[in-house]
């Protein structure tokens, strides 16, 4: 009996190693995207992947779709300097990845990059690292079904004391004015980076503390304004009961069935989503209101599928190959259209679906590139959302808020 | 004195765990050594190079808040979750240690969360407390109740998480309790019914003192397990509302991965490390010294 | 004696019920389209098998239960082999040395993984581990020995001594011994070793996400995870993925449930 048993163990050995050493190796590009496996957008990579290999006939691209762990994954992947030899740049291909990263801008579509998208990739001497295939210029979500219902204009709202009152008004209509994923941190970032835009970058009258947040000095009075304005909505109870529980995905759900006026989170990413809830959802957005009357609204502009290649990739020329394939104008339509927003280079306009009128309707308004990625150091964006989360969860009031903001803001930026 | 071959027959048995120890040494004590490196830096986690600051990360972990209450969290994590599945893991095993018609269909349905990916469970255990749609709150809507937000407040939430993580963990105490009945013979059972002994202390004198080796084993893994407690606060809370149901795991990764301080989540992990290395021998010390009599 | 029986039939069933919520949970949202947010304890009035048809075309959840089959079954292997091995003289040889040994093994399995796991990759990437079968294998057992040592040493100390002894007497060398007295007594132990780490092994997602980076070889976990994106996520594919998943499990632990209980049924028809 003891004996039948080793030999099974063994069989079971033996025979799994030699069905591992099965199954032939292919040359292939590994490709890392940052969304789940059935994105519009994840659909729209993969068969353009196909027909590349199709077309070129010795190379196979396997694209890994690595969603929510894509971050983390990149990171020890760069720490071990073993990197994909593609991969999907999720907002941070200057900031976080350009040490890895193959320069693109002497690439031959390189003079086609779009110029609103070009100061959220591009560094101070006109380098950048990423093909963007499309970008995403978004404001604030809101559901018009809601809207409506409670009187609201959405375009009436030109500042945040507009946004106060539309608040007010959904309040007193009964539904959530805005709805917050707090559980999951990212959310409460978007808060500030809007904030941060109109106060800020965004503020023609601003644009001394612009250049010095970039030059390493923390511009505490603005910031104090926009924490005021974020505990002002929170005293005022414009944010759900569980703002601070609530998971991103069920923000998108209750804005999808019509339970929120408007949602924290980048807004053509939330509208596509919500869409696939309540296909009969009517959404839009509006641009980030504005910190006077007298300045304009703006909108927000930052990388979605942009695609870089590894800079010390045994493939590298292959892949520099591909992303050839992935710049010409039929591949940019496919994958800019597949998420519903504006095309990253300029040879070809992008089908955006849904959000159509809405650009058309913007189109004349400025754009800056994501606040954080454009102005904050590195590791910015998780201080912003937990500070945010803690303000509404009222274990930290003001002033702490401001200290720990400062603070972390001077550790980053010596990084 | 003793000769060579003398030590080697009698030492020569020892290479049986040393391909153990060889996998160890590559694959655990290397990165652990090189984990306390990067414990001195303030490595972003990601970037070529770092700059060495000594023992500033352990000095600030001492005097960081967050810490001290991920550290606090952790021992209610540690013991709470030991004590809640050893309690129920036990008397579901002396439950289904007699012979009744559901007893194996009773055995696998308890087993079968452990069977469960926690990538996905996490998920489900979520849409238990969640606020809106949430199944708890559902039925609270049914009999005409408010909906309760769950997991606002922490210590609420801490129990709700050690309670969680027993409903889906309690099969392995079960399986580990129910391996230890059934090595005490019948007999001693049989002898004490004669001699006229309750269910009770046969259970006391009897069933406990012998099932002693599963205690330990159950014990261990579980107290290891609740001291390291990670996908359940991760699924539930996030370490959340703020840092009042952080454990020293989930804080280790947050720290790492999105607030960039890898230098200091190392520092965390060596002391984390530590602390359970110390409550683990001390727990070994007490099993060891109580010598159950029978 | 047949009260008795029935109390602790409603008994079980109850406590079964809570237990089986998480996973009747999984069942209704597997059953549902995105679309349908009904209450999750309600089933769907028409089933949707869209979910399961995207585990299997979109996660090639069917792959990567062979690709989980194959490392589970090795592992699980050599995890009980090798810590049956080690136990052995670190139950039977208590002198100093070998209970620092001991407490050494413990010791692996109280580190976080987290605190070690940039390390581990990069070392694994520069011995050619990742993506490779045989690198995702090492690390897993390694993770999971500590515990089989532990049960092992546990198991062995409660087998009386004499027996080796008379073994010893009767000229057996100490192998001869491990092999022919101890290891065929350790089949009940070996079951439970199996269960417990086999179900790490085939969940484990930590180590398999970093390691395995390659669509070659792709465990059902990172199939199942496939679906989650940062602010997206598609719930019902997920779950079907899981359901898939899991079946194997729960076939297997029926399969070797029957071992363990063995010894007790024979005593229970007495």
């Amino acid at each position: 009996m003891n004996k039948a048993l080793l030999v099974v163990a063994a069989v079971v050995v033996v025979g799994g190693i030699y069905f591992m050493t099965q199954g032939e190796k292919k040359k292939s590009l590994s490709m890392i995207i940052a969304m789940h496996t059935t994105e519009p957008q994840t659909l729209a990579l993969e068969k353009l992947a196909k027909e590349y290999a199709k077309e070129v006939g010795s190379i196979e691209i396997e694209i890994m779709p690595l969603g929510s762990d894509t971050e983390a994954v990149l990171k020890t992947k760069m720490a071990a300097n073993d990197l994909s030899d593609l991969w999907s740049t999720h907002g941070w291909s200057y900031m976080r990845y350009r040490e890895y990263l193959e320069p693109m801008q002497t690439q031959p579509w390189a003079k086609d990059v779009n110029p609103l998208i070009r100061p959220a990739i591009e560094g101070p001497g006109g380098d950048f690292y990423v093909l963007p295939m499309d970008m995403e210029v978004s404001g604030l979500a809101y559901n018009a079904d809601v809207l409506e219902k409670a009187g609201v204009d959405p375009d009436a709202i030109r500042t945040w004391d507009d946004l106060d009152d539309a608040f007010a008004k959904l309040k007193e209509a009964g539904v959530t004015p805005m709805m917050v994923g707090g559980k999951d941190i990212h959310p409460l970032g978007y808060f500030f980076i809007w904030t941060g835009q109109s106060f800020i970058s965004g503020d023609p009258q601003a644009q001394e503390e612009t250049k010095q947040i970039v030059a390493g000095t923390f511009p505490s009075e603005k910031w104090r304004e926009m924490l005021r304005l974020l505990v002002r909505y929170r005293d005022k109870g414009y944010f759900n009961t569980n703002a601070v529980t609530a998971s991103q995905v069920e923000s998108i759900q209750m804005f999808a069935q019509g339970s929120c006026g408007f949602v924290m989170q980048a807004s053509n990413s939330v509208i596509v989503e919500a869409m696939t809830y309540n296909p009969n959802a009517k959404l839009g957005f509006i641009p980030i209101p504005s910190v006077r009357p007298d300045t304009e609204p703006t909108l927000m502009t930052g990388e979605r599928a942009a695609i870089g290649v590894w800079k010390d990739s045994k493939n590298k020329a292959e892949a520099l190959a591909f992303i050839g394939f992935l710049a010409r104008p039929e591949s940019i339509f496919a994958v800019a259209s597949a998420g519903g927003n504006p095309a990253g280079l300029t040879t070809t306009t992008s089908d955006t679906g849904v959000l159509k009128p809405f650009y058309a309707k913007y189109a004349d308004i400025q754009t800056f590139p994501v606040f954080d990625r454009a102005y904050l150091p590195s590791g910015m964006w998780d201080t912003l959302g937990t500070i945010g989360v803690a303000i509404l969860a009222g274990s930290m009031n003001e002033n702490e808020a401001l200290e720990r903001f400062e603070a972390e803001y001077n550790r980053l930026i010596k990084q | 004195m003793e000769t060579l071959t003398d030590f080697w027959k009698k030492h020569a048995i020892n290479l049986l765990y040393l391909p153990a120890l060889l996998l160890f040494a590559l694959f655990v004590f290397y990165p652990f050594v090189m984990g306390i490196g990067i414990s001195f830096t303030d490595w972003n986690g990601f970037s070529q190079s770092s700059n060495n600051v000594g023992f500033d990360n352990y000095r600030q972990l001492f005097s960081d808040p967050n810490v001290r209450k991920a550290m606090i969290n952790t021992l209610i994590y540690g013991f709470g979750c030991t004590v809640l599945q050893q309690c129920i893991g036990l008397g579901y095993a002396v439950l289904l240690n007699h012979s009744f018609k559901l007893r194996n269909f009773a055995r696998t349905i308890i087993y079968m969360p452990v069977m469960i990916a926690g990538v996905i469970m996490g998920y489900m255990v979520y849409f238990l407390f969640q606020y809106n749609n949430g199944a708890l709150n559902d039925i609270l809507a049914l009999v005409g109740m408010s909906p309760v937000d769950w997991l606002a407040d922490g210590r609420r939430a801490i129990v709700i998480i050690m309670l969680i993580n027993t409903l889906q963990f309690v099969g392995i105490s079960m399986v580990i309790y129910l391996a230890g009945l059934q090595n005490i013979p019948k007999s001693f059972y049989e002898a004490s019914d004669i001699d006229g002994a309750s269910a009770v202390s046969q259970f006391f004198y009897i069933t406990l003192p012998l099932l002693k080796p599963a205690i330990v084993t159950s014990v261990t893994i579980n107290l290891i397990g609740g001291l390291k407690l990670f996908d359940q606060i991760k699924a539930l809370t996030n370490g959340g509302p703020g840092y009042e149901s952080h454990s020293m795991s989930t804080l280790i990764d947050a720290t790492y991965f999105r607030s960039q301080q890898a230098g200091y989540s190392a520092a965390m992990g060596i002391v984390l490390f530590v602390f359970i290395l110390i409550v683990s021998l001390l727990m070994l010390r007490f099993f060891n010294r109580r010598k159950f009599e029978y | 004696m047949k009260i008795k029986n029935t109390i602790y039939n409603i008994v079980a069933v109850l406590i079964s019920m809570a237990h089986f919520i998480p996973f009747y949970i999984l069942v209704t949202v597997a059953l549902k389209p995105k679309t349908d947010m009904s209450s999750r304890w309600l089933f769907p009035t028409t089933i949707d098998p869209d979910n399961f048809v995207q585990a299997v075309e979109r996660a090639k959840i069917l792959n990567a239960m062979r690709d989980s089959a194959l490392i589970t079954a090795v592992s699980v292997v050599v995890v009980a082999f090798l810590g049956a091995m080690a136990a052995y003289p670190l139950a039977r040889m208590k002198h100093r040395f070998n209970s620092t040994i001991l407490k050494l093994v413990l010791g692996v399995m109280m580190i976080p993984p987290l605190s070690m796991l940039v390390p581990l990759v990069t070392l694994m990437s520069r011995l050619g581990g990742v993506s490779t079968y045989w690198g995702i294998i090492c690390v897993l057992v390694t993770f999971q020995l500590p515990l089989s040592i532990f049960m092992y040493v546990n198991f062995i100390d409660s087998i009386p001594r004499e027996l080796d002894e008379a073994a010893e007497i009767d000229g057996c060398s100490r192998f001869m011994i491990f092999y022919r007295i101890i290891l065929p007594l350790l089949k009940p132990v070996t079951a439970t070793v199996i269960i417990l780490t086999g179900v790490f092994i085939w969940n484990d997602y930590q180590f398999s996400l970093y390691l395995l980076q390659s669509n070659q070889i792709r465990v059902v976990t990172l199939a199942v995870a496939s679906f989650f994106g940062q602010s997206a996520a598609n719930f019902g594919a997920a779950a079907a993925g899981a359901l898939l998943a899991v079946v194997p499990v729960i076939v297997a632990y029926l399969a070797l449930q029957r071992y363990f209980v063995k010894g007790m049924i024979d005593s229970a028809g007495k």
